[in-house]
């Protein structure tokens, strides 16, 4: 029970880490790039921002997972007696 | 187990490994002649530009990853891995053959820089299919109870082939004046890579389908979506982001800063000169090696998560410690200067014959230095003669101890990265493993992992702008830290012991 408590506290920090993540690297990006970017700025932001945005949106993702229980002991045991179930069929 | 069936599992992890450490073989040549390259491929107006092309490049070759994951691992998971990985293998080997037959900048204009950036494309796609692959093939013809132990195998492949890289490059450099190595004599281990894609595909060739794939084809139980069915149905995608976020983002952090940010801290921050450095790296990675197998092995005994989460944790606690050290062991504020010979050679560069004053100093506890300045004097203190370049040679003791260092992270590496392919192999069905696993892993090694000297390179730059003196070579060091620690806390309450899909 404490644990299942614990992991929906994580799910929420996960979430508030996430957006924080984001905004932050966007900021970063925009500042350096809206001045006057040099040559490291300039390959730098733009292999870093298509890659790291993706990534942070499934953060987010598992971190609404985490907060709504998917990942107590109970609902995993249902999802795996599920996935069983659709391989049998 | 019968010794019958122990042979043949033994041949399939041969004919895996030997195909998966040749494909790691060629994708890093390629990152450790990256000085090289830069010099032939792109402008060198700015050299911090070139190599940062070439760092993007490099981190190109990381990010295609996580798409061939996806487009080989359907294909693995719809017509079997055997013919799929024998794909991946031909492409790896082709596109690094290609890479050793591009002409330079100087012959090709931009037509060079760009089709080297596309073959490192290719490259990286290749990889993102390989590495699922084998390492399904080998768990599916494993005992359950023995997955680590066997995939472990798999796992010593990345080291091996990065050790099998350092060792052709030293031995081609070696075989040739620098000079000829600089001009084409590079090309040479690229051109290798084929003759070693060529005996792994043979080997492969001979071996059969993995026999629970064989046994879904028969009874008609294979995936026939299995990117929708890994992705969309929310109990599959919920085990990729805890693969992805609890386990392998870390992983890739842990390894690639044990394995690639040591190399680039070590030639770049501390100055090791050229060949002393692969000397180190490729003792330290030998003897490291079979630590996977070992970890592997005690990871079916006390379970995969209790060994990948202690080897975070003592990677956060210890990398500062060890790269302080290590910096100590080549600052020259720390040591006593004895003697100083100044010399002026000739040296052989693209332009022709130019004169450089070649500088050797001495120190007390037996380190050399050897310094390269353009043939000027200084007209004041403000205006030095330029230095070109900075080689620091360790006494055999201190060259030892910094192989030790490298060693200890290669603890962490096999920690993290033994245990791994078994842990994600079990997390998912035999329908959709190839495509589910394969993404998790090509994120977090490639991505997470594979921008770590990229990034922390930039770190540290930036502390360098700010003008922060004292630990400022240590900054970089964050990057793979923080990583580390949100995958530890993710891992720590999110995974169970026993994610275990018995099949």
């Amino acid at each position: 029970m404490i644990m299942e408590i614990v992991r929906k506290i994580a799910g929420l920090i996960i979430l508030f880490a996430g957006l924080m993540a984001i905004v932050l690297v966007l900021e970063q990006a925009i500042n350096e790039l809206g001045g006057h970017p040099d040559m490291e700025q300039k390959v730098f932001w733009p292999v870093i921002l298509p890659v790291f945005l993706p990534v942070a949106a499934g953060f987010l993702i598992f971190g609404y997972f985490a907060l709504q229980g998917e990942y107590s002991s109970n609902t995993e045991e249902k999802s795996e007696e599920k996935k069983t179930e659709s391989e049998e069929a | 187990m019968t010794r019958r069936r122990e042979h043949i599992l033994f041949k399939v992890i041969t004919a895996s490994s030997v195909g998966t450490m040749i494909e790691w073989y060629d994708f890093y040549i390629f990152g450790t002649l990256a000085t090289v390259i830069s010099a032939h491929f792109f402008p060198k107006t700015d050299p911090t530009a070139a190599f940062l092309a070439v760092l993007a490049t490099f981190a190109a070759g990381f990010i295609v990853r996580p798409f061939g994951a996806l487009f080989f691992g359907r294909l693995g998971d719809m017509l079997g891995r055997k013919y799929t990985f024998l794909l991946t293998l031909v492409i790896m080997g082709a596109s690094t053959f290609l890479i050793g037959c591009v002409p330079g900048y100087a012959q090709w204009g931009y037509w060079a820089p760009f089709s080297i950036l596309i073959l490192r494309l290719l490259q990286g796609l290749a990889l993102g299919g390989e590495y699922g692959g084998a390492a399904t093939y080998v768990a599916e013809h494993a005992p359950v109870g023995k997955r680590g132990f066997y995939t472990s195998f798999i796992q010593t492949t990345a080291t091996l082939g990065l050790f099998l890289s350092l060792g052709v490059i030293l031995l081609v450099r070696k075989s040739m004046p620098v000079e000829t190595f600089e001009q084409w004599g590079w090309r040479i281990p690229f051109w290798i890579s084929l003759l070693l894609v060529l005996i792994s595909v043979y080997i492969r060739l001979k071996m059969k389908e993995s026999p629970l794939f064989d046994k879904i084809r028969r009874e008609g139980k294979r995936s026939a979506h299995p990117l929708k069915e890994s992705f969309t149905q929310k109990e599959n995608l919920k085990m990729v982001l805890l693969a992805l976020f609890g386990a392998v983002m870390g992983q890739g952090v842990v390894w690639y800063t044990g394995q690639f940010y040591a190399q680039t801290f070590i030639q770049k921050t501390m100055h090791i000169e050229y060949e002393q450095s692969i000397y180190i790296l490729a003792t330290a990675f030998l003897i490291g090696t079979p630590l996977f197998i070992l970890f592997g092995a005690l990871s079916d005994r006390v379970g995969r998560k209790v060994i990948m989460m202690s080897g975070m944790a003592l990677a956060i606690l210890c990398y500062r410690p060890i790269y302080k050290e290590m910096y100590h062991l080549a600052d020259v504020q720390r040591k006593v200067l004895l003697n100083e010979v100044r010399a002026e050679e000739a040296w052989s560069e693209n332009v022709g014959n130019v004169s450089r004053v070649k500088v050797t100093k001495y120190y007390t506890d037996g380190t050399r230095i050897e310094e390269i300045h353009a043939p000027t004097e200084p007209t004041s203190e403000a205006n030095p003669v330029e230095l070109l370049s900075t080689s620091v040679i360790l006494p055999g003791q201190q060259q030892w101890l910094l192989v030790f260092l490298v060693f200890f992270q290669l603890i962490f590496v096999a920690m993290v990265y033994g245990p791994v392919a078994a842990f994600l192999v079990e997390l998912f069905p035999t329908r959709i493993r190839y495509t589910s696993m394969s993404l998790p892993y090509h994120i977090g090694n490639g991505i997470f992992g594979g921008l770590t000297p990229l990034i922390a390179t930039r770190l540290v730059n930036m502390e360098v702008e700010r003008g922060n003196g004292g630990d400022y070579y240590l900054a970089g060091l964050w990057y793979p830290m923080i990583i580390a620690g949100a995958c530890l806390f993710c891992g720590m309450i999110f995974m169970r012991r026993d994610h275990n899909i018995a099949e």
